[in-house]
């Protein structure tokens, strides 16, 4: 799994900011290239410095939505999988985020493994992707 | 003002009532999954740090291997706590949808089981299989459900079982209480708020006729929740 994922860049947005650092910090220790941001607006602006293969999004934050993030993502660059972090009762709206192209979503707090798992799928998509346009 | 419209007005403040507190309680949740989220990684953290410190075998290794597996296994329970406390929030989002009584039924229990076992009385669900999803108030059926519950456990003692099952009938879904151990009750000792608020689901509640194994010892009760056409 570390191999698999060495080489791709990830951007976490959670503005629960000690989650987001410390689920970064973890990342890291795995070899996968991590950083985070601590708001809606925050993730959009590091979104064009790092240009992340994969988006880890929470669904509610403070200043924005999260479907709402996830929009200007999709629209920024269709290739970037976005996985959604949900609350139980958010779960439509995680359908909802499915619908307009978010990866698919997971339940807080979420098993490092699970994110893992989760996060190899969405690269293994984003490489079919990319063999197809060549 | 007519008794009619008391009525009606009265149920209405009930519905939103019930839909304030639920949104409250959803809130909680959903905070509370926040917080457990941080502790998941802290704690996830210091067992990344342990297994690159290595010492394995050491005491100190195994007590703060002991410690964050401890640390590790309250917080999924907890989270799944939170994620029944948060399903059951959200059952009054819209005053009538389609739902699975089992789901209800089950998440309900979650928060039964700890009283029923503080009266050292078994708490069993029997939940029958396929049953359709119906359409009615799912907040409403929650508060009728604890009210039963709460009637069964006044009855019971000590060693006892009260055993709430399910069944597809026709019309909707048979909801049964099975009181092991109790050999009569009486329906009419139940509140009358409680008797309406069954009356609002549109079903009633009937004695239950206990036969096979044991059943000199049982008695129980039973409705049939209707699946109310879509307005």
């Amino acid at each position: 799994m570390k191999g698999k994922l060495k080489g791709i860049k990830l951007l976490i947005i959670d503005d629960e900011a000690e989650f987001a650092a410390t689920l970064c910090r973890r990342l890291r220790l795995r070899n996968i290239d991590a950083v985070d941001a601590y708001s809606g607006q925050e993730g959009l602006v590091r979104l064009t410095e790092v240009n992340p293969n994969i988006v880890i999004l929470d669904l509610k934050m403070h200043d924005m939505s999260g479907l709402d993030v996830l929009e200007k993502i999709k629209a920024s660059d269709a290739s970037i999988e976005v996985i959604m972090l949900t609350g139980h009762g958010s779960i439509r709206a995680g359908i909802e985020a499915g619908e307009k192209g978010a990866f698919d979503y997971m339940i807080k707090p979420v098993d490092l493994p699970d994110l893992l798992g989760k996060i190899n799928e969405a690269v293994k998509k984003q490489a079919e992707g990319n063999e197809g346009k060549t | 003002m007519t008794a009619g419209m008391t009525g009606e007005r009265e149920q209405a403040i009930r519905r939103r009532q019930m839909a304030s507190f639920g949104r409250l309680l959803a809130d909680f949740s959903h905070e509370m999954c926040n917080h457990l989220a941080v502790i998941q990684e802290a704690n996830g953290l210091l067992e990344d740090i342990l297994a690159m410190e290595g010492g394995e075998g050491t005491p100190l290794f195994a007590a703060l291997g002991e410690a964050t597996g401890q640390i590790g296994q309250r917080v999924r329970r907890s989270a799944e706590f939170c994620q029944h406390l948060s399903g059951m929030a959200h059952r009054s989002d819209t005053p009538f949808s389609s739902f699975s009584v089992n789901e209800l039924l089950a998440e309900l229990a979650v928060f039964l089981e700890r009283s029923a076992r503080s009266r050292q009385v078994a708490l069993l669900l029997e939940l029958g299989q396929e049953i359709d999803p119906i359409y009615n108030e799912p907040a409403l059926l929650q508060h009728v459900l604890y009210q039963l519950y709460a009637f069964s456990l006044d009855l019971l003692s000590n060693g006892q079982t009260l055993i709430i099952s399910t069944a597809q009938a026709e019309a909707g879904v048979v909801i049964s209480f099975r009181l092991v151990g109790v050999p009569e009750l009486e329906l009419a000792g139940m509140s009358e708020t409680v008797q309406a608020a069954v009356v609002s689901l549109g079903t009633k509640l009937e004695h239950m006729e206990i036969t096979g194994e044991g059943a000199v010892d049982s008695s129980g009760f039973r409705l049939l929740l209707p699946s109310l056409s879509v307005a």
